[in-house]
């Protein structure tokens, strides 16, 4: 299902619930790494590994991958008129946006459980 | 993939210059004019006339028409009621796509440029070839469908109400002059259906006699018919009547999200 290709309402849809959860999100992480007296590699560690920063950044992560994926697949539509490379590219643009939001949420759950531990 | 160069025999040259003679030099404008022949098999061009302000009437239309009575009759344009309300002289003028009929000389600095509408095929000069823009006004079906009534002796009547809910669409006049400003219709005007033939789908579906507001909905919903409207607001800014568009398109939407369609 998340793989999925969206077109026309869904697409539309997911694409403003995207932007509306994006943006509290972000205002979040802005706020909240400002407290950080100094961003330095222990500090932020410690704030990955406090359990309410750690599952705000992994709803962030996978929020702005599909914000950014259905992004990307409007200006493939816009640009490319030939309807095969233009559905390869959609689908490429899922599976690169799918990996970097996996990679991610590995990255962020190893520091956090790796610290917990 | 999208083309971002012009072909060679696109590129616009320079063209003739018509100088007016005997007129104040304060008194004279400058029209540069588009002009391309598909017969002639030459590069469109840009001529240059110069007209005596105090002998042409106000508008942008007057000058044109004294162009082509008095200075060069090849000129091509279309043009008809004169008063804002056919849509036929719609061009891109000053760089802005209007109405040259209700377009005044004294509200464009400078030279003034004419080109046709932006992103269409030129049949010649001014003329651009609407053939599609008014098939895809066709395919949203525009007229009242609904089941014959029992009694064929009442009226369809419409509340004050449900008749302003028509308001800021039904006033469209089809000039086109929206949809050739829109840059998502000019990358995909084969399949995006445009902010001018999108009122006129809103026109219908809005419209409290008509009984396919579903059908027409469902019609609409395609990755490019209606959602290549990035609501950049061109259409607005573009029409000559004062209409905004791309509400009745958000309100198009809307109704797609309501109806579950």
């Amino acid at each position: 299902m998340l793989l999925k290709v969206l077109h026309g309402k869904k697409h539309w849809l997911y694409h403003r619930f995207s932007t509306i959860l994006f943006f509290p999100l972000a205002l979040w992480i802005i706020y909240s790494l400002s407290l950080i007296p100094e961003i330095t590699h222990e500090n932020m560690v410690l704030w990955i590994s406090r359990t309410p920063n750690y599952i705000l950044l992994s709803i962030l992560i996978i929020i702005s991958a599909r914000h950014f994926q259905l992004g990307i697949q409007v200006i493939l539509e816009d640009y490319i008129s030939t309807i095969k490379f233009r559905d390869f590219y959609i689908k490429l643009v899922n599976i690169i946006y799918y990996f970097l939001a996996f990679l991610g949420l590995i990255a962020i759950a190893k520091i956090y459980f790796g610290v917990q531990l | 993939m999208a083309e971002f160069t012009l072909p060679l025999n696109s590129i616009v040259k320079t063209g003739k210059y018509f100088k007016c003679e005997g007129a104040d030099e304060k008194n004279i404008r400058k029209f540069k004019i588009y002009r391309y022949d598909p017969d002639d098999e030459k590069n469109p061009r840009v001529d240059t006339y110069e007209i005596d302000t105090t002998d042409c009437g106000p508008m942008i239309l007057d000058a044109l028409l004294k162009i082509k009575n008095e200075i060069d009759t090849t000129i091509t344009f279309r043009r008809s009621c004169r008063e804002g309300i056919c849509g036929s002289c719609s061009m891109n003028i000053d760089g802005r796509n209007a109405l040259a009929c209700t377009k005044s000389i004294e509200e464009v600095k400078g030279d003034i440029k004419i080109y046709p509408l932006p992103h269409m095929p030129v049949v010649k000069d001014l003329v651009t070839d609407l053939s599609n823009f008014y098939k895809q006004y066709e395919s949203v079906q525009p007229w009242l469908q609904a089941d014959e009534p029992e009694d064929l002796t009442t009226e369809r009547l419409q509340s004050k109400e449900e008749l302003a809910e028509l308001d800021g669409s039904d006033e469209c006049i089809l000039c086109a002059c929206c949809s050739t400003s829109c840059p998502s219709y000019w990358w995909n005007s084969d399949k995006y259906l445009g902010p001018a033939t999108l009122m006129q789908a809103y026109r219908w579906i809005a419209d409290s006699r008509d009984e396919h507001q579903k059908e027409r909905l469902e019609r609409l919903e395609d990755t490019f018919k209606l959602y290549k409207c990035h609501t950049i607001m061109n259409c607005t800014n573009a029409c000559p009547k004062g209409l905004n568009p791309a509400k009745q398109i958000a309100k198009i939407k809307s109704l797609m999200v309501s109806n579950k369609i």
